[in-house]
């Protein structure tokens, strides 16, 4: 059902038919995200559409290849825009200064590079043994140490906060051995 | 230099600013004197935002090349004349969907009929439908509390013992005596006592056991929607068994993601 390829020529094109089975199939779930989420109508039409003309952006400058499902793809797409945007705001109320707003395009660029990096880390996550991913997961949520022993049933939170610490470090490792890691700074 | 245990110690505890006014000001001297340290906060501090659910990784590049391709994009015509085909298509839809819901009655009838032949093209596939909840039914996949030397609970050691034997009625005893005594939310438990009640054909209770999995706050609440797809595998309702492998093609971070893609190609 890899219907990718559909959706990216049907935007590449502006295929009005396939641009409206988009909204059709992927709007409901990521304006439902959007107003669960402290945002309104006019939030959710926003970060879908951006999330779309990024997806093209990656798609036709970098030749970036959809390994999932468009539909899948967009709906995280959305869903990181969308924490993006909340986190933006945070940033220029808690700054003493306001930070100097970016043109629109250099924002989006932006955000295409910080999604990127995003991904690279999920992609070295998913790598880890599926014990220590699931510890580390929970960890990761902020989860209390002796909830992770509750769920997972470790005997007691020293046990977890162990085990973290040695899934922690081969994380590290893997991540700094790449040589993405390095390539951009963060704020 | 390797860092010492009480550094890392102090280390993750600065993560989480839990360090005292005075371990604070000794720990902030140390960071800007040891570059290893700083290097281990920063990377720990970036895994603890790109692994939340709530926070964002901001990132400065300080080399335009890396975005200028980009920039150029979204300033170019094809970017401009695809935001407005997207204006176009969310004026449409917006239309569509306000004409759909005065029209709700006219959609019933129609589900009704769409039901009627999801049901045909559902039996049609009797068989297939089988073989598949066949293959996926081996249930190996499942975390084992006893591999680990980790369960803290007898009980739960001997149900477990049980279900790999196949002792499916002895398990489910277990398995609820448990969950009664304890009050444990352990969706691991509830996954293997839903497990339980699917292989005693006790089909009703192992739905809702699983949807106790999908309403947890656990991490693996997505589990709930695989085994409820099984669960309509195996007595062949193949529309539910598609409305709970749709709704793990919702997110790629879900459980069984490119499993139940495969398999709605297949029952599709």
């Amino acid at each position: 059902m890899n219907n990718t390829n559909y959706f990216i020529n049907g935007l590449k094109t502006q295929n009005e038919k396939v641009i409206l089975e988009i909204y059709t199939n992927s709007y409901p779930s990521v304006r439902r995200f959007v107003l669960q989420n402290s945002g309104q109508e006019v939030d959710a039409q926003d970060v879908f559409q951006k999330a779309i003309i990024q997806i093209m952006a990656r798609v036709q400058v970098q030749n970036v290849v959809i390994k999932s499902t468009f539909d899948g793809y967009l709906f995280t797409a959305c869903k990181n825009l969308w924490r993006r945007e909340l986190n933006k705001s945070k940033r220029m109320v808690t700054f003493d200064q306001p930070i100097e707003l970016k043109v629109e395009a250099n924002d989006m660029a932006q955000s295409v590079l910080e999604q990127e990096r995003w991904e690279f880390f999920q992609e070295k996550l998913e790598l880890i043994s599926g014990n220590c991913k699931e510890i580390l997961k929970r960890f990761f949520k902020k989860m209390p140490y002796k909830d992770i022993a509750k769920e997972l049933d470790y005997s007691d939170d020293n046990v977890v906060r162990q085990r973290v610490f040695k899934c922690k470090n081969k994380l590290t490792q893997m991540i700094k051995e790449d040589n993405r890691y390095n390539q951009l700074k963060t704020l | 230099m390797i860092l010492s245990d009480n550094l890392l110690l102090q280390a993750d505890k600065y993560l989480v600013n839990k360090l005292t006014e005075p371990e604070l000001s000794a720990f902030l001297l140390e960071l800007n004197s040891n570059a290893k340290l700083a290097d281990y906060v920063a990377i720990n501090k970036e895994m603890s935002i790109q692994f939340s659910d709530t926070d964002w990784q901001f990132i400065e590049t300080t080399d335009a090349n890396q975005t200028k391709d980009l920039q150029t994009y979204f300033k170019s015509d094809k970017a401009i004349a695809l935001k407005s085909a997207l204006n176009d298509a969310a004026k449409k839809h917006k239309t569509i969907s306000e004409s759909s819901k005065a029209n709700n009655s006219r959609v019933f009838s129609f589900l009704a009929i769409a039901a009627s032949v999801i049901l045909l093209v559902g039996l049609f596939f009797l068989n297939r439908t089988s073989d598949i909840y066949d293959s996926y039914n081996s249930w190996t996949e499942l975390p084992s509390m006893i591999e680990r030397g980790e369960a803290k609970s007898a009980i739960l050691e001997n149900a477990e013992i049980k279900f790999v034997a196949k002792d499916f009625a002895g398990a489910n005893k277990l398995y609820t005596t448990y969950l009664t005594e304890t009050k444990s939310n352990n969706t691991n438990v509830f996954l293997y006592l839903g497990i339980t009640q699917l292989e005693l054909n006790q089909n009703k209770n192992a739905l809702a056991t699983f949807d106790k999995v999908i309403d947890s706050d656990s991490i693996d609440f997505s589990k709930g929607y695989w085994y409820k797809a099984l669960v309509y595998l195996k007595v062949k309702d193949n529309s539910n068994a598609i409305a709970q492998l749709k709704l793990i093609t919702k997110d790629n971070s879900n459980y069984k993601y490119n499993e139940a893609l495969k398999l709605l190609s297949q029952l599709e």
